[in-house]
């Protein structure tokens, strides 16, 4: 019986298969998984580096490709995708707003 | 009746969020002021954890993909005095402490979004 993501936990971050870009014979694999990351006051000697002061400082990482290969799908208007072959939790480049 | 038991501890870890484990952390911090000579152990709160992150096959000017980090839910905002400050300079320091903690999206307008770095200080790791 398969069971689903949640009842597993946070997993590692690692490679899972892409079910809406994957076809037959050409898998496409993503980096899914959980990573730390934590937030707290921060110093004053920090916020005496920073061009603005902010009061918290924010420390994470994120789950991201640490290789991959390109794919072009000709068929599907030449669409460039990733197939992702290695994953690790490194810098987070999305996560701000 | 080891198959009951153990999809009600199946049961139980599904009620539990995967967020769950981005959670307030008991931390100590070093309040200090310009001029002031003294540097103010103080216990607060913050969050630490791990939080469901992915990294998106499909790159796209007008996706809306993000990742979600361990932060500050709910702030209170301490205010502390500290001793032998001279006439000129005002003793009061007010920090942030956090309330609750969720996997959201780093605000900037009150947070410096980074990556790993030494964490926390207290005062033992500062130098006078």
């Amino acid at each position: 019986m398969a069971l689903p993501l949640l009842l597993l936990g946070c997993h590692e971050c690692k490679l899972r298969e892409n079910k809406y870009f994957s076809k037959p014979g050409t898998p496409i694999f993503q980096c899914v998984g959980c990573c730390f990351s934590r937030a707290y006051p921060t110093p004053l000697r920090s916020k005496k580096t920073m061009l603005v002061p902010k009061n918290i400082t924010s420390e994470a990482t994120c789950c991201v490709a640490k290789d991959f290969k390109r794919v072009n799908r000709i068929e599907n208007a030449n669409l460039k995708l990733e197939n992702h072959t290695d994953c690790h939790c490194s810098t987070c480049y999305y996560h701000k707003f | 009746m080891a198959s009951v038991l153990f999809c009600f501890v199946l049961l139980c870890w599904a009620a539990v969020p995967c967020n769950a484990s981005c959670a307030l952390e008991n931390i100590t911090i070093g309040i200090e002021k310009d001029g002031c000579r003294n540097c103010v152990p103080v216990n607060t709160t913050s969050c630490a954890g791990v939080c469901l992150t992915q990294a998106e096959v499909y790159k796209s000017s007008i996706s809306l993909y993000t990742q979600l980090v361990c932060t500050f839910k709910e702030i209170a905002y301490v205010t502390v005095q500290l001793p032998n400050c001279p006439e000129h300079v005002d003793p009061f320091y007010t920090y942030p402490m956090a309330l609750s903690c969720q996997c959201g999206q780093c605000d900037t307008d009150y947070t410096d979004c980074g990556t790993l770095s030494l964490g926390p200080s207290d005062c033992s790791s500062q130098e006078n």
